[in-house]
């Protein structure tokens, strides 16, 4: 087996265990409940359990099917990082300072280098959806970190 | 009959009904293209003016909109792989991927007849077999809706390309996901671990935004290029629309799909989206086709949905029971104006009705021309560098995240759903089995509850109901034959292995 496939078999395993994992808990935490709100979730709870065994079963064949294409590890921490960062600094510092930041930040981070652009882009986004949304009495996200 | 739909079309096509019409639908569309707004809210937020308006014109303002909002969900979902209203959850599969090998406005132009084409049936079928199909909707009760339930969510794994043990763990994870929060039987909070925030349940639109928005701009950030991978644009609006009269039979499955899922209360137009493409998949000779592009993948959901939507007004009318959170305004607003539903409505006020149902009739015409000059250009969205894109999709999927209830708590479930999808279809699992399970989780449970309760606690209930055990038994058939295909398959793949060897 080459070690891009052991590598993704291993990732593969390690998707299916915690998919396991969280109907185990779920199983778990089902029995402390009275019996008719428990019943469905434990039947589920145990259907999961057992898919998740097969599913590790017939994962380990002689020959895996084609895997996945490698991904740079930078790339891949970019892309596991930037989303929830995003939504962090969108609470803290709200919609307006959080999306001016991101926009540019995200654009030079990914190789783009034509600034006037990248300027047009982040001014237009923001404003197209700062000015948009509270039309349909939505407030974009407030910052938290100056709330009194 | 068809002198009544005439005095409608009369009547809807009057001045201050037509501007209802056109006003309105240009608002659907436009909300349905943006994630996480959708066109129930632009209804919720508009439904006070209905009653300084006249019972016709306020009706026909908020069936519009929803209409216009159903079709144009499929815009943003063929562009950004983001489905702009959940109904459009389907389109993205074979839109997205069609837009991939820039033919975003022929996956357009599919789209736009499609759902022309579904939302006609849809309407037809709402003027001409109102009462009968009311009828049949009164015998589906929650054996069968359970039944339903069971068979959406085993047809995911019959639809499944890959692996069937996959498919239906996603579907039971999908379940699993469901049950956190607040109990819909007995009020039970559950999985919410002392969060008073998660006893409400984790939203079906931020898991939505999260598994395909979210996941698709990492899979960018990583791949890198367009979204249109030879960096143009292919072929034209037109092209889509002769390829939708290519495939009449998917047009007519999705119809179908459609009508059926809107007549029966609690399904709607969410799953007809979902249905209608997973069984165009099980039944096309080459199902490997599907997701990446084939037509029939986007005819077949974009026809259901809008067909749906139209057909979701029989059981509104005739029976007074909402199939949506779209009809129940239509329905608030014909109570509010002291009409009362049921069959009695069609011979009180005539006029009303087929007005009601030609303008409708009107609105699919208008959202169909107004999407042909406007797709054209919403297609070049595919052509843009991902270094530009990714940023601005992560904006759109965040804050459309954040409005759905205002609440940074749907931001982090995006984020979370985000990462699951990215792996999820890194290592072949259908996300969409998990959208159904989340989609049926609620209706399977109450059903499931309701049944027991009506049988005393016998689960014979389930095989006694003619119609539900007949349901069941498909389920059955459909999961142990695709267990069987798939052994068959995975037979075949070690001896082609061997031989190699």
């Amino acid at each position: 087996m080459s070690q891009q496939n052991r590598h993704s078999a291993l990732g593969e395993r390690i998707f299916v265990g915690v998919i396991g994992l969280v109907f185990a808990i779920q199983f778990g935490l089902a029995m402390s409940y009275p019996a008719d709100p428990r019943l469905f979730p434990l039947i589920v709870a145990a259907i999961g359990v057992g898919l998740a065994v097969a599913t590790q079963i017939r994962g380990r064949e002689k020959r895996p099917p084609k895997a996945p294409e490698s991904i740079a590890p930078k790339r891949l921490a970019l892309a596991l990082i930037v989303p929830p960062l995003y939504g962090i600094v969108l609470w803290a510092l709200g919609f307006w300072v959080a999306t001016i930041l991101a926009i540019p930040a995200l654009s030079l981070l990914l190789g783009y280098r034509r600034y006037f652009l990248i300027l047009l882009v982040t001014l237009g986004m923001t404003l197209a959806v700062g000015l948009l949304f509270p039309v349909v009495n939505i407030t974009v996200p407030r910052p938290a970190l100056f709330v009194h | 009959m068809l002198h009544l739909l005439l005095n409608g079309l009369v009547t809807a096509l009057q001045w201050h009904n037509l501007e209802v019409i056109v006003l309105s639908t240009l608002l659907g569309l436009w909300i349905g293209v943006i994630p996480g707004l959708g066109p129930v809210m632009a209804m919720a937020i508009l439904f006070p003016f209905t009653f300084f308006m006249e019972p016709l014109a306020g009706l026909l303002m908020l069936a519009s909109i929803h209409v216009a909002g159903t079709y144009s969900g499929s815009i943003s979902a063929i562009t950004i792989n983001v489905p702009g209203d959940p109904a459009s959850a389907a389109t993205t599969f074979d839109g997205y991927a069609m837009a991939r090998q820039g033919k975003a406005r022929v996956a357009m132009g599919i789209s736009i007849t499609a759902s022309f084409i579904g939302a006609l049936v849809g309407s037809l079928t709402l003027i001409a077999a109102s009462k009968p199909l009311a009828a049949v909707a009164l015998h589906f009760g929650p054996a069968e809706n359970f039944a339903l339930a069971v068979l959406g969510l085993c047809v995911v794994a019959a639809a499944s390309t890959g692996s069937t043990s996959k498919a239906l763990l996603m579907g039971a994870l999908g379940l699993a996901i469901s049950f956190v929060g607040t109990d819909d039987v007995l009020g039970y909070p559950r999985f919410t671990f002392g969060f008073v925030e998660l006893e409400s349940k984790i939203g079906f639109v931020p898991v939505l935004i999260g598994l395909f928005a979210v996941a698709e701009l990492m899979h960018l950030m990583v791949d890198g290029g367009k979204i249109s991978e030879s960096g143009q644009l292919h072929g034209r609006l037109f092209d889509g629309v002769r390829e939708v009269f290519r495939h009449p039979a998917a047009l007519a499955r999705g119809s179908l799909i459609g009508v059926i899922c809107g007549v029966i209360p609690g399904v709607g137009a969410v799953t007809a989206n979902l249905l209608a493409h997973m069984f165009e998949t099980r039944v096309a000779r080459e199902p490997g086709r599907f997701g990446k592009g084939a037509p029939e993948g986007i005819i077949a959901p974009e026809a259901s949905n809008n067909a749906c939507v139209h057909a979701a007004l029989i059981p509104t009318l005739t029976l007074g029971i909402p199939a949506s959170g779209g009809t129940a305004l239509v329905l608030v607003a014909v109570t509010i104006h002291g009409l009362r539903p049921g069959p009695m409505l069609f011979s009180s006020q005539p006029d009303l009705v087929y007005g009601f149902f030609a303008g409708m009739l009107v609105g699919a015409v208008l959202f169909t021309v107004f999407g042909l000059l406007f797709a054209r250009w919403l297609a070049l969205i595919t052509l843009a560098p991902a270094p530009l894109l990714v940023p601005c999709l992560l904006v759109v999927s965040l804050i459309g995240a954040y409005a759905y209830n205002q609440s940074f708590l749907d931001v982090a479930w995006a984020v979370i759903f985000g990462v699951v999808g990215f792996m999820a279809r890194r290592y072949g699992f259908p996300v969409v089995g998990l959208v159904m399970g989340l989609l049926l989780g609620g209706l399977t449970e109450t059903s499931f509850h309701q049944s027991l309760e009506i049988s005393d606690g016998s689960y014979l209930i389930f095989l006694q109901q003619p119609i539900a055990a007949t349901i069941l038994a498909l389920a059955a058939l459909l999961v142990v034959g695709s267990g069987l295909l798939d052994a068959r398959s995975r037979k075949a793949l070690s001896v082609t292995n061997l031989d190699e060897a």
